[in-house]
């Protein structure tokens, strides 16, 4: 069974590989690999698939700023945020807004495994920690 | 024992505080506080 997950795994992140074009994700081979899954059966098709997945939402998710708020912002916020993450990652970042208002006011930004924040209720956070 | 009380004050401020916060914060409080943050962001 271990082995069966192994070679999922590693035919999967072959896959992956494949799906890749100038550093990120691309919709036309995303969609050739599962074609190509769908015609030729692999070995335990839903764990190479499974992996597969996670693989490449863990990739787009590193293209992707998900910057929580409390309170308004604006689309020049979203943008700013997108053209200093794109270059800090050397990649293009798209922002999305996501409301939360258990920050209490600002933001939090997550990429990939990344988070940012500057809000009141991070502040708090890191006073509460302090004393 | 002192620690203990210390931790427990701290918490009990922080909480307070936020509860304070959560309420008496206006929607322009916010968005500056909000445009603040993005700058701070841009600048990581």
């Amino acid at each position: 069974m271990a082995s069966h997950a192994k070679a999922a795994q590693k035919f999967a992140r072959q896959l992956f590989a494949m799906s890749i074009v100038d550093g990120a994700v691309s919709a036309d081979r995303v969609a050739g690999v599962l074609e190509y899954v769908e015609k030729h059966h692999p070995a335990n098709p839903v764990m190479v698939l499974k992996a597969y997945r996670r693989l490449v939402a863990a990739e787009i998710a590193k293209s992707l700023a998900v910057v929580e708020h409390a309170g308004a912002i604006n689309d020049a916020m979203l943008a700013a945020i997108a053209a200093s993450m794109t270059k800090k990652y050397g990649r293009s970042v798209t922002a999305t807004a996501r409301p939360s208002p258990a920050l209490l006011a600002g933001l939090r930004v997550q990429v990939g495994d990344d988070i940012y924040e500057s809000s009141v209720a991070g502040q708090l956070a890191v006073l509460a920690a302090s004393v | 024992m002192l620690a203990e009380a210390r931790t427990e004050i701290a918490r009990l401020v922080v909480e307070t505080t936020q509860r304070v916060l959560s309420k008496e914060l206006s929607e322009a409080d916010r968005s500056r506080y909000n445009e603040s943050a993005a700058r701070e962001l841009t600048n990581v």
